[in-house]
C-alpha cells in the first residue's frame, strides 16, 4: 500500500515506481533506482524544528557527481514558512543545510543556461536581492530516490548543480537543466538545535 | 604499486551483515588487495576509503565499490587507531581517517573524526600538541585588518604559510585524498585558536583550531599522548592565566601603599628645629644639651641631620642621646659620617659623605633634651675644622620603605612578565614572522 498525501510525485516503496499526481490521481511515469544504503541518522518520518516551525522528513532524493554524492531530503512543514509548504534538507559531508525554492525570477546575474561552462567559483550573484558567492560546480545525476517529493526533475538526467554561499551562513543552490534552471535558497542549520524526533538507530551509536 | 579504475570489486565474505530493518549495522568490506576487512564507519558521507593494512584506495561513493589505486605499503602506527572512539568537548566522536602531512621534513597528523548526528570533526597532532578543528562554514564572518585576521572577537596574526603534502592515507574521507596531494596553507594565531586556510587547485577551505590539553586526549582515547616538544602556535602562554591574579593583588597592593603614604605624608607635621653648629674645636670631648623641646606625635619619626660641608679624610661620630625630662628615660642613637678621597693607579676616587640624617623611631610623645656628644678625627688624629651644622626634624615623612616596599612589589610581576614574554619568544621562533626577532631569518627552521 502506497500512501500519499497530496505531494507532486511519490515512489513505490515496492516496486521504485515514481509516480506523479495528475487530475485523475497518481500515475506512473518511470522508475527510479533505491536510495543506496548509509550511514545517515535520518528515515522517512524524522521530524524537527526550523525557525521554530515543526517539519516532518517525507522524501530523499540522492544526488551523485563524479566523486561523490549527497541526500537531499523533502520535508513538509506543519504550517507555512515564507509561504512554503515544502522544503528540502540538504545532508552532505555531515552538513546540514535546509532550503527553500525560489522562483528563478529572484537570480540576477548568472548567465543563461546555454552557457554555463562560463560559471567560477568566486563568481558574485544575487538572489532575491542578496549577495552569493559561487563556491562549488558540480555536474549532477539522480542516483536515487524514495518516498514523497515534492519536486522531481524527470527531464534532466545530468544537472549542473552550482553551490553559492552568502553572509551569516546563508546558502543557495541553482540546478542548471538543459532548458531551464531552478533556486533555491537556505541556512546551515545546527543539527542540535533542530530537536530531532524519530531518527534512525545506527549500531553502536545509541 | 598499480592503479585499476575500473574493477569491481566482490563483496567478500564481511559484506554479508545486512541490517534489521531501522537499525543501521556497520558496513563491512573486504580489501580487495590485501583481504583485510574494512568497516565502512561514515558509509553515504565518505567519498573513498584506503585500506588501514595495505593503503589501497577504494571507491565508496557508489554501491559498486571500485579500486582508486592499488597500494601495498607497511602498515604505519598511529597514536590514534581507526575506529578509536572519544569524548572530545562533551560529544562522542570516532576517528574514521587519518592524513599524515608533511612539509619539508616536517610531519604531522590528521585525523578525521565522525559522528553520524553531528557530522565531521578534525583532530591535529603535532609532536605531543592537539587541537580540535572545525571547518568554518560562515567564512564571510573573517575580516581582515592589515597583515591581521579577525573572527568571532579575536585577532588572529599570521604565523606561518606555506606548503603541506600529503604523505599517508589511512580509513575513510569525504573527498578524494591521495597521497602527493599539495594544499597552499596559512595559519593565523590567537591562543588557543588557529584559523587556518587551505588552498587546492579549485578551493579554498578555512578550519578553526582550538588548543586542547593533552591530558583531555589522554583520557578521551585512553592513550599515552607522545610529551609535548616545542612551543605549539596555538599552545596558550601559561603564565598569561598564572599572572592574572598576581598582577590584580600587585596593583591592589601598589594603590594601597600609594594611599597610605600620601595620607602619611599628609598627616605628618614635618616641623624642623634648627640646634645651630657645633664647633670640633672646642665641643670634642664635652656633651652639648639642646632643648627641652616638645615632640607632639607620638611614636613619629625623628631625623637628626648633621654636616661637616668640605669634609674630606676625616670622620665625625655624634653619640646622641634624647632624654625625657620627666621621666629621665634616654633613647640613644649615633649620627656618624666619615669622608675620604685620594689618587691611585685608577685615577681619583672618594667615598662617604659629608652629611648625614640619623632616624630615630619609637620615641613617646613628651619634653625632650638631646644631648650631643662630639667626636672627630682626620688621619692626623686631631679634631676636623670644619663647624658642624645641626637640625632636628619631627614627624618626619618616612619615604626609604615607602620606595622598597614598591620595588618588592614589582619583583614577582615583573619576573611573571619576564616569563611570559620568554614563551611568546620561544613560540613564535618557530615562525618567519617573529615580531621578537630583528632580522627574522636567524634560526634553522
Amino acid at each position: 500500500m502506497l500512501k500519499l498525501r497530496g505531494t507532486p510525485f511519490g515512489v513505490c516503496q515496492y516496486c521504485q515506481s515514481l509516480l506523479a499526481r495528475s487530475d485523475v490521481g497518481y500515475e506512473s511515469i518511470g522508475k527510479v533506482a533505491e536510495v543506496p544504503d548509509d550511514f545517515s541518522p535520518m528515515q522517512l518520518g524524522t521530524n524537527g524544528y526550523y525557525e521554530n516551525k515543526h517539519f516532518t522528513l517525507i522524501g530523499r532524493v540522492r544526488k551523485t557527481w563524479e566523486q561523490g554524492s549527497w541526500s537531499e531530503w523533502c520535508v513538509v512543514f506543519d504550517q507555512l514558512i515564507d509561504g512554503q509548504h515544502y522544503g528540502w534538507l540538504a545532508e552532505a559531508q555531515g552538513d546540514w543545510v535546509m532550503n527553500f525554492e525560489q522562483p528563478s525570477t529572484a537570480l540576477q546575474g548568472a548567465p543563461n543556461v546555454n552557457e554555463v561552462d562560463k560559471i567560477q567559483p568566486g563568481d558574485q550573484w544575487r538572489i532575491a536581492g542578496k549577495s552569493f558567492e559561487v563556491t562549488d560546480i558540480k555536474q549532477v545525476t539522480c542516483s536515487g530516490a524514495e518516498g514523497e517529493l515534492a519536486d522531481f526533475d524527470q527531464h534532466n538526467q545530468q544537472l549542473l548543480s552550482v553551490d553559492l554561499r552568502g553572509d551569516n551562513m546563508t546558502f543557495a543552490t541553482v540546478e542548471f537543466g538543459t532548458k531551464e534552471f531552478s533556486v533555491f535558497t537556505g541556512k546551515f542549520v545546527d543539527f542540535e538545535q533542530c530537536k530531532f524526533q524519530n531518527l534512525r538507530k545506527l549500531d553502536g551509536w545509541n | 604499486m598499480d592503479t585499476n579504475n575500473n574493477a569491481n570489486v566482490n563483496p567478500g565474505p564481511n559484506s554479508g551483515q545486512t541490517a534489521a530493518p531501522g537499525q543501521r549495522k556497520l558496513k563491512v568490506i573486504d580489501c580487495p588487495s590485501c583481504g583485510s576487512p574494512i568497516p565502512l564507519r561514515a558509509l553515504g558521507q565518505s567519498v573513498m576509503v584506503a585500506c588501514a593494512r595495505c593503503g589501497t584506495q577504494l571507491d565508496v561513493s557508489k554501491p559498486e565499490i571500485q579500486i582508486i589505486q592499488k597500494f601495498n605499503e607497511a602498515q604505519k602506527a598511529f597514536s590514534l587507531q581507526l575506529g578509536a572512539r572519544g569524548t572530545i568537548r562533551g560529544q562522542l566522536f570516532e576517528v574514521v581517517g587519518v592524513l599524515e602531512r608533511i612539509e619539508g621534513a616536517y610531519g604531522w597528523q590528521e585525523y578525521l573524526l565522525f559522528n553520524p548526528y553531528i557530522g565531521f570533526r578534525w583532530l591535529v597532532h603535532d609532536s605531543g600538541h592537539w587541537s580540535f578543528c572545525e571547518t568554518i562554514k560562515d567564512t564571510k564572518a573573517i575580516g581582515a585588518s592589515s597583515s591581521n585576521l579577525t573572527y568571532q572577537g579575536n585577532i588572529f596574526k599570521l604565523f606561518h604559510s606555506g606548503r603541506a603534502e600529503v604523505r599517508t592515507v589511512i580509513g575513510e574521507f569525504y573527498w578524494r585524498v591521495a597521497a602527493g596531494d599539495k594544499v597552499v596553507t596559512a595559519d593565523y594565531i590567537s591562543p588557543p585558536y588557529m584559523l587556518s586556510k587551505e588552498k587546492s587547485d579549485d578551493e579554498i577551505t578555512w578550519s578553526l583550531l582550538t588548543y586542547l590539553d593533552p591530558t583531555e586526549i589522554e583520557t578521551a582515547f585512553k592513550i599515552h599522548s607522545p610529551e609535548r616538544r616545542y612551543i605549539a602556535p596555538n599552545q596558550p602562554n601559561p603564565n598569561v592565566d598564572t599572572a592574572k591574579p598576581v598582577l590584580k593583588i600587585a596593583a591592589i597592593a601598589f594603590a594601597c601603599v600609594i594611599l597610605v603614604q600620601l595620607f602619611t605624608a599628609f598627616a605628618s607635621r614635618d616641623s624642623v628645629i634648627p640646634l645651630g653648629t657645633i664647633d670640633p674645636a672646642q665641643a670634642t670631648g664635652d656633651e652639648a644639651t639642646y632643648g627641652p623641646f616638645t615632640l607632639k606625635a607620638s611614636h613619629s619619626l625623628i631625623e637628626l641631620d648633621a654636616a661637616a660641608y668640605g669634609l674630606d679624610n676625616s670622620w665625625v661620630e655624634l653619640s646622641c642621646s634624647l632624654v625625657n625630662t620627666q621621666t629621665g628615660t634616654s633613647y640613644d642613637f649615633v649620627n656618624g659620617f666619615e669622608h675620604y678621597s685620594g689618587y691611585d693607579s685608577d685615577g681619583s676616587w672618594s667615598e662617604g659623605n659629608d652629611h648625614h640624617a640619623a632616624l630615630v623611631t619609637d620615641v613617646p610623645s613628651g619634653e625632650y633634651n638631646l644631648v650631643i656628644n662630639t667626636a672627630s678625627g682626620t688621619n692626623n688624629g686631631s679634631h676636623i675644622n670644619q663647624p658642624i651644622q645641626l637640625s632636628m626634624r619631627h614627624d618626619v615623612t618616612p619615604w626609604q620603605n615607602f620606595w622598597l616596599v614598591l620595588i618588592a612589589l614589582l619583583l614577582y610581576p615583573g619576573y611573571l612578565f619576564y616569563q611570559r614574554f620568554s614563551f611568546e619568544k620561544e613560540r613564535w621562533s618557530d615562525s618567519e614572522l617573529s615580531p621578537y626577532s630583528s632580522s627574522g631569518s636567524d634560526d634553522d627552521d
